[in-house]
């Protein structure tokens, strides 16, 4: 059986049991928790006067039992809709099936990652290496709020979508 | 002066960061021409990005003294070097602090 939505899933990093986004900075891959709730925290009043720029690591994960998931993307959209926040994006540099390096805390950047902001769709998305069954793949994400920032309904999400196997 | 200072003032990358810059330079082509080729509604929002907060690609990189330097380009060709003390001073910054 191919490869179907529910095999594939976001998983936070921070350790094998850990269920807080704001403790996604890097580490093993969470077990337990997919990562499709929100990353990131609300940004204050002040975070927002003053400018934020937070963070968060998370996991492609192939669950499929025995398939590859082939030349996988990942991409962010809908974009942030406000013009005073972007989300960029960047796979780790551990290779597949190895833990992500881990920062010191959610406003800290991970060291030699190259973090680009024009992936907003499949077309446009960075590609990821095959991921065998069973295994994972780090991807980096950084949100900016530019200090003075309006308040906003705001929010980005993640997507992958890759190939598979009969 | 930090080490990365010195090579801010040189704006050339560390031998030790040689390969990161070329991904730095490869990454902001490959955006590039993700621009040129989008179409439609994915045009649309990469042009409003260009617009709010410029094109670009760029890594971090720790230095032996601690220091960290920002590789970042704003144009294929274009490597770009920005000193910062620590990774702390580094985090807070981008690319779109430049343009």
């Amino acid at each position: 059986m191919p490869i179907v939505a529910t095999d594939i899933h976001f998983r936070l990093s921070g350790g094998a049991a850990n269920s807080n986004q704001n403790a996604a900075l890097g580490g093993a891959k969470s077990t337990t928790t997919d990562a499709s709730a929100s990353l990131f925290d609300d940004v204050t009043g002040a975070e927002s006067a003053a400018g934020d720029t937070e963070y968060r690591g998370i996991y492609v994960s192939n669950e499929h039992g025995t398939l590859a998931y082939l030349a996988p993307r990942v991409w962010v959209s809908p974009d942030t809709p406000s013009p005073d926040t972007d989300a960029d994006l960047a796979l780790a540099l551990e290779g597949v099936n190895v833990a992500m390096a881990t920062i010191a805390d959610e406003n800290t950047a991970p060291a030699s990652v190259t973090f680009a902001n024009t992936a907003i769709s499949y077309a446009t998305g960075l590609t990821i290496p095959d991921i065998p069954a069973g295994q994972y793949k780090g991807v980096w994400l950084k949100r900016v709020v530019n200090a003075g920032a309006a308040a906003y309904a705001d929010s980005f999400t993640v997507n992958v979508q890759g190939d598979t196997n009969p | 002066m930090t080490e990365a200072e010195k090579f801010e003032e040189a704006q050339r990358p560390p031998p030790q960061c040689e390969k990161a810059a070329e991904d730095v330079l490869r990454q902001i082509e490959e955006s590039y021409n993700t621009v040129a080729k989008a179409e439609g509604r994915d045009k649309e929002i990469l042009l409003d990005r260009a617009k709010w907060h410029g094109i670009h690609a760029y890594r971090y990189e720790i230095l032996d003294d601690g220091s960290v330097i920002a590789l970042y380009s704003h144009q294929p060709g274009e490597l770009k070097i920005k000193a910062f003390d620590d990774m702390e001073d580094a985090s807070l910054w981008s690319p779109r602090d430049e343009r």
